[in-house]
């Protein structure tokens, strides 16, 4: 938290300094409703309407100078349940854009801390530090490539449970007891401390067809060392995107993803290789200076272990308020 | 899965299929003129059917004053759909679209809409970096 502070600190001192070119203060308030059939991400658990509220400023500088581009951004976000105990997060941190010379390489840099609190999965609760790097390239007029190099380290605040039961952890339903299943004996369960490194590399690229097509492709690597061997593993996933813009209706995509996680250890000696997968559907319209939008999404798991299992939709609509 | 793949495919098959030969110019933005939907250009690449290609590195664009986007401002590399205005010898041009050309160090949404759309839940493998249970997405 006292990493979140600085940057909070570094935020308001900016926007304070009158001498640094400033460019105005960018505001993003956002609320939304949706029905989320699997919040906890287990195999078998209720599922619950919700409401979202967030909020978001940030502050750029120097951006129509020859300097590089600095940005703060601090970024608030609640998520309240209607069935099922909620979750809050607070993320802050910086990107520069550093001049390159050419008119085609955009090389920057990025780092950000976040705080995540979760009344419904303990386990979840973590506090995060991101650093990063990512090289634009400006193939053509149509095409842009993308490298993304990212480390984040996570802390996570409780101790966690060994893989398959997890859902002894969630946390009962509003007014309804234990929710879930049946909790286990304090004595029986295992737990592990846990704080993670991980290195993430992306690839991406977006395509143009037409000024309203445009289409997003990635593919990724992570290496995910956790202080928990069965929380290690090697990520290789590709995910794809294509979105119909037309200014006067709606921007309208199709996006999906994929991935395989293959884990360095599980219980009882299970090799553990998960797929990782899903798919949406949405549509945002801006009018004005507010952007509505509405999703809806499915993420599927399968895994060897028992309790990991599991597959969730979400619907949401909302809408963004940006001045 | 298999038709989640399927479906982008098709899409994706489509997209090419419906691509419009219309020009599409990548530039550095010189000057701007909002009043009069004025933008000098540098031009950096340009794709199309070819009839109109550049005759020079400069160009002078019209743009819609009630279309012009945020992120025309001098120094920002951006794509300007439309077509020349006159033969192909003719430094004018007439924009229908324009988008930024250049993402944010942070995040890759040349629109800005999906910055916008931060994403709720971050445990489990909805989290969105390091995340979650396994460290999900």
């Amino acid at each position: 938290m006292k990493r979140i502070g600085s940057l909070f600190l570094l935020l308001t001192i900016g926007c304070l300094f009158p001498s640094i070119p400033a460019h105005a203060l960018d505001t993003d308030l956002e609320v939304s409703v949706g029905y989320d059939d699997n919040p906890a991400e287990v195999d078998d658990m209720d599922g619950s309407g919700f409401a979202r509220y967030r909020a978001q400023l940030t502050q750029s500088f120097f951006k129509e100078t020859e300097a590089p581009d600095v940005e703060f951004f601090i970024d608030a976000a609640y998520e309240q349940y209607y069935d099922l105990e909620n979750n809050y997060q607070l993320r802050a941190g910086a990107s520069l854009d550093v001049p390159s010379g050419s008119d085609r390489f955009f090389p920057g840099f990025f780092a950000e801390a976040a705080a995540y609190r979760d009344d419904l999965v303990a386990d979840d609760e973590r506090d995060e530090l991101i650093l990063g790097g990512v090289l634009q390239w400006l193939v053509d007029a149509r095409l842009t490539l993308i490298l993304r190099q990212t480390f984040a380290w996570s802390d996570y605040r409780n101790r966690v449970s060994l893989p398959g039961q997890r859902a002894h952890f969630v946390a009962g339903g509003k007014g309804k007891g234990p929710g879930g299943r049946q909790p286990l004996p304090v004595d029986d369960l295992i737990t592990y401390a846990r704080d993670d490194d991980i290195w993430s590399t992306e690839a991406a690229a977006t395509y143009y067809f037409t000024a309203d097509i445009q289409a997003d492709v990635s593919v990724q690597y992570r290496d995910v060392a956790s202080s928990d061997d069965f929380e290690s593993f090697q990520e290789y996933g590709g995910s794809g995107r294509i979105g119909w813009f037309h200014p006067k209706v709606a921007e309208i995509f199709l996006s999906g993803f994929w991935s395989t996680l293959d884990y360095e250890d599980a219980p009882q000696g299970i090799e553990r290789e998960d797929d990782f997968y899903g798919f949406g559907v949405g549509a945002n319209r801006q009018v004005g200076m507010i952007t509505l939008y509405a999703r809806f999404d499915r993420t599927v798991n399968d895994s060897p272990v028992e309790g990991e299992n599991y597959k969730k939709v979400v619907a949401e609509c909302g809408l963004v308020y940006s001045f | 899965m298999r038709s989640c793949l399927f479906i982008l495919i098709v899409c994706l098959g489509i997209s090419v299929a419906v691509a419009e030969a219309s020009e599409v110019i990548l530039g550095v933005v010189n000057a701007v003129d909002r009043e009069q939907g004025l933008v000098t250009l540098k031009v950096i690449d340009s794709s199309g059917n070819g009839s109109g290609q550049p005759a020079s590195e400069t160009l002078s664009v019209a743009v819609n004053p009630d279309q012009m986007p945020d992120c025309v401002v001098p120094g920002n590399t951006i794509r300007i759909w439309g077509e020349y205005l006159g033969d192909g010898s003719s430094l004018s041009f007439r924009a229908d679209s324009i988008r930024g050309g250049q993402a944010n160090g942070r995040r890759n949404d040349p629109t800005g809409v999906r910055s916008r759309l931060g994403r709720g839940r971050q445990g489990g493998r909805g989290g969105r970096m390091g995340g979650g249970r396994s460290s999900g997405r």
